[in-house]
């Protein structure tokens, strides 16, 4: 017999430096999980979604906290990454926190490119900067600097 | 809805797999170039191209006609001879020098060149320096001839040539054939140069966007697309120099290269259609499924099948453009036709363009044949939802899955549905439910893949059509065999450019606060770069200062005042006349009286006022305890009973007006430890006016002080608090010790306010030795009044908090 649980951890993040760390699965314990200590945050995923068409972007829910609205509003505006994992393991087989037997079964990394919601609550959807519209090739055009005032013909 | 119901349509399941894809129109090749057309000038906006090629074992390469940026135009004042000097622009990046055998005007190989990167090529300035000669044909030149600017990062060309009288090519478009285009890291050795390899030209076009990190490419996965490309040959030889969405561009153009570009836990990938080995060659030996779903994996309603419709299974002939491209000429549009045996011989027909960089007929016969073989073999799509299993951790998209179920429609009527799947989408919900789109994997007995099959043995037929050129004698002598590269000529004294910052703004970094400790966040208290300014421009700048004074709302109206309450802190009491007014005439005030401590109000009185009257309602005794409220209506004539929507004025709570009487006494309940009796004290004398009484908070019976706080029990306020009938205490924890007292009566000139301590001869109040965790001590009740000293004409329940005492 097994209770299959699904933990979920959150990493906001720029190179080296973690800016936020959020867990949802231990109700109010900071926990420490890979050498490092993750706070309780009560967020809340879509489903994680992999697919064969590019610009699958992935959305988590968290409450409008002020610690929420300034980690993403910076996430926002300095290109800072974010990465989400889900862990599946047995309750039945330990209570510790993590289980040390949690296996990873999704993960998905992307940047924060769009904030929005409520007074209480934001949605964050995680994506590239490569707009699905808009001219983006060849990037570079024409320009005075570059050719000054062309030939006309 | 079940948390288990699908969504999306399965349609677009089948559309985002591609199990059929059909090109929505037909179009002349897009890799063709027009020979004989005018010079063609830049135009300022218009997208610098790339050229993108590098040609190996005598395939690859790709034509360009470059645009002019600047000219110089001047005749022999005798002869009439027109020289024409060109600036043109070849690529952005940085170009091999071309060879003298690949540089044309229209198709024949003339002129002098020069070739530059960074810079100006050539030695000429630009201008218009014609006459008009004598007895020979004007020359038409454009005076508009171009000022010459930086070229920061393109490769120019210098093309220098003369024309006798009344030539008429002088103004034709030049080309170069460009063996080796613009040197870029080449994923697969790490070297810089030209690269074929369509997989360098995707990492190229996405780094020069700066809109995705480096972070979120996966390498691993791209340099396996790579291998994947160069093994089977599917080489990119061409120009990009449309304006297009790059996400599109190479989500469609990937397909030309069998390639699938998508998103991969957020990293972008290039991916192969095909199975693959590990040498990159297609998988032509026995696919093993990576996991088998069965009934025991599928949910209840989580089976859903779509079929490839008709129209998109009648057998077709795939039509593929490509570039053939020979060593000494200009190349040539070529059209393969792929089809399966006697199938679709006169049609129907599907094209597909590759002529814009494809330069080889076997990438272009595998291609056409992938699509043939999906149209042929693959019959369905299917998505499935399936409970979490063993598969979740290891399953990935391309996995080839098999589904197996049993279809038992009668005791004796007995199927299976038995087959493999390529995993196209993976949607894993935190409910556990796992949805996979899958798309039909057609396989032979041998449980080999069908369609890799078709396509790894295809191979176009090798032979080399001919151009239809027989003449070069307008190619100058030698120059078709000449292999030797044009002169590396920057012009070392290029035109004086304007100061660059004639041409841009850059606009000043504003100062937001003058507060320069820095900001840190997170866990690990980690700071943020970039300064504090730079980082509240990011936040939304600063909050305003100051405050912001609203208009006033014309159409909203505002509850009038009432007026009359004659009592402390501007509250009403028995005997006060209370006064309002509509702020219209013949308005309609209703009067309501409401408890202090909430609850619903009940309607006392009711004016429908005549003119600018006003409506007054008198207070009384049975007001007291009560807050009043006046409801203040308009004339509306579209209300069906005549007024519009109230607005509402709210005294405070009414308290007896103790003027009136000259006798006061206190009834209620003492709590004590011992349990809880009725108490009343005896009339006292108020009669000499401004008179209060009070009862006192809890006191410390050891020093017979009052008590602002205590660790022992909870204290109300110290007061005294005129007027206040009732006080509580409860123990915060359980301790034998400690003398307390609460709750005695006393009463004074309000001006010479006391408490009465209750630890000696208490009247209301009473004492008490040590606390029990959690119990409640109180004196509470209520004042009455009276005039003679015996009748009860008013009760009180008194003040309750500091604020209240006067």
């Amino acid at each position: 017999m097994t209770n299959r649980s699904q933990s979920v951890y959150l990493r906001v993040f720029s190179g080296a430096t973690d800016f936020q760390r959020w867990q949802s699965y231990y109700v109010n314990q900071t926990i420490t999980f890979d050498s490092k200590t993750w706070n309780y945050h009560p967020f809340t995923i879509d489903a994680f979604t992999g697919g064969s068409t590019p610009g699958e972007r992935f959305t988590l829910q968290v409450p409008a906290t002020n610690e929420a609205v300034e980690t993403f509003t910076y996430a926002l505006g300095l290109n800072w990454l974010c990465e989400v994992k889900m862990y599946e393991f047995n309750t039945l087989a330990t209570q510790t926190a993590p289980s040390a037997s949690q296996v990873l079964i999704a993960s998905v990394f992307g940047e924060v490119v769009e904030v929005r919601g409520g007074f209480t609550s934001l949605s964050v959807t995680l994506g590239s900067g490569l707009a699905p519209v808009g001219a983006q090739a060849p990037p570079r055009t024409y320009t005075t600097a570059l050719v000054g005032t062309p030939l006309r013909i | 809805m079940s948390e288990f119901e699908f969504t999306e349509p399965l349609f677009v399941s089948r559309a985002q797999s591609e199990a059929i894809s059909t090109p929505l129109q037909d179009d002349a090749a897009a890799g063709a170039t027009s020979l004989d057309s005018d010079q063609q000038a830049v135009v300022l906006g218009e997208p610098i191209p790339i050229v993108f090629c590098r040609r190996i074992d005598s395939i690859g390469g790709v034509l360009v006609s470059p645009k002019a940026t600047e000219a110089a135009y001047s005749n022999n004042g005798v002869t009439n001879q027109l020289t024409v000097n060109l600036e043109l622009v070849l690529s952005e990046g940085e170009l091999p020098l071309v060879q003298v055998r690949d540089v044309f005007q229209r198709a024949c190989r003339v002129g002098t060149w020069a070739q530059a990167y960074d810079a100006r090529a050539g030695t000429w300035n630009p201008g218009n320096t014609v006459t008009v000669v004598a007895g020979k044909t004007p020359w038409n030149c454009p005076y508009y001839c171009g000022t010459s600017g930086s070229y920061d990062n393109m490769t120019t060309l210098s093309y220098t040539n003369t024309h006798a009288d009344a030539d008429e090519t002088w103004n034709k478009q030049v080309h170069v054939f460009v063996r080796n285009g613009i040197q870029v890291t080449r994923i697969i050795d790490n070297v810089v140069g030209s690269s074929n390899n369509f997989v360098d030209l995707v990492l190229y076009l996405i780094a020069q966007t700066n809109r995705v990190p480096s972070t979120l490419i996966d390498s691993a996965a791209m340099l396996t697309a790579a291998q994947f490309t160069n093994t089977n040959g599917f080489l990119f030889n061409g120009i990009v120099q449309a304006s297009t969405n790059l996400e599109e561009w190479l989500y469609n153009t990937s397909a030309g290269f069998l390639l699938r570009f998508c998103d991969r836990a957020g990293k972008k990938i290039l991916k192969a259609r095909l199975p693959i080995n590990n040498d990159y060659t297609i998988k032509t030996t026995a696919i093993t499924a990576e996991y088998k779903f069965t009934e025991n994996d599928i949910l209840p309603n989580g089976f859903e099948i779509d079929y490839v419709p008709l129209e998109q299974r009648l057998p077709a002939c795939i039509v593929v453009l490509w570039r053939q491209q020979p060593d000494d000429d200009i190349g040539i549009i070529r059209t393969t036709e792929v089809r399966f045996t006697g199938e679709a011989l006169t049609g129907p027909y599907e094209q597909y363009d590759l002529s814009e960089y494809c330069a080889s007929e076997n990438h272009a016969v595998k291609v056409g044949t992938y699509y043939a073989a999906r149209r042929k073999y693959i019959t369905h799509s299917l998505r499935i939802q399936v409970r979490p299993g063993a598969f979740n951790s290891t399953l990935e998209l391309g996995d080839i899955v098999r589904v197996q179920l049993a279809r038992e429609t009668d005791v004796t009527d007995y199927a299976i549905h038995d087959f493999y799947y390529e995993v196209d989408r993976i949607s894993k919900a935190t409910s556990g439910a796992v949805t996979l789109d899958l798309t039909h994997f057609p396989i032979d007995e041998q449980n080999r893949s069908l369609v890799a099959l078709k396509v790894a043995e295809a191979v176009g037929a090798g032979y080399t059509m001919a151009t239809g050129r027989t003449d070069f004698s307008c190619d100058i002598a030698g120059r078709r065999t000449d292999s030797s590269s044009i002169a590396n000529t920057p012009d070392p004294d290029p035109p004086i450019l304007p100061d660059p910052d004639n041409f841009e703004y850059t606009v000043p970094t504003p100062t937001i606060t003058s507060d320069t400790t820095p900001i840190t966040f997170g866990p690990d208290n980690a700071t943020i770069p970039g300064g504090r300014n730079a980082v509240l421009g990011l936040a939304g700048a600063s909050s305003p200062s100051g405050d912001t004074t609203n208009p006033e709302d014309p159409i909203e109206e505002t509850a009038p005042a009432i007026t009359g309450a004659t009592g402390d802190f501007g509250r009403p009491l028995n005997g006060d006349d209370l006064e309002t007014a509509p702020t219209c005439p013949n308005g309609q005030v209703t009067w309501y009286k409401r408890p202090k401590d909430g609850g619903e109000r009940s309607q006392v009185q009711q004016d429908n006022l005549v003119g600018s009257a006003t409506s007054t309602y008198t207070v009384g005794t049975e007001d007291i305890d009560y807050t009043i409220e006046a409801d203040s209506r308009c004339p509306d004539p579209s209300s069906p009973d005549g007024y519009g929507s109230p607005v509402t004025q709210t005294t405070g709570p009414v308290e007896a007006n103790y003027n009136f009487y000259n006798y006061v006494r206190w009834t209620g309940t003492k709590t004590t430890p011992s349990g809880a009796t009725a108490y009343t004290s005896a009339w006292l004398n108020i009669s000499a006016g401004n008179m209060a009484a009070t009862i006192s908070g809890v006191w410390g019976c050891v020093g017979n002080v009052p008590l602002a706080v205590n660790e022992g029990t909870t204290c109300p306020a110290v007061g005294p608090v005129n007027w206040r009938a009732s006080v509580y205490t409860t123990n915060k924890n359980t301790n034998p010790t400690g003398l307390y007292g609460i709750g005695d009566l006393s009463y004074y000139d309000k001006f010479a306010a006391f408490n009465s301590s209750p630890c000696s001869s208490p009247t209301t109040g009473f004492s008490w030795a040590g606390t029990v965790e959690g119990r409640t001590l109180s004196v509470a009740g209520k004042w009455e009044f009276s005039v003679d000293g015996s009748t009860v004409a008013a009760e009180w329940e008194g003040r309750t908090d500091q604020s209240e005492g006067e």
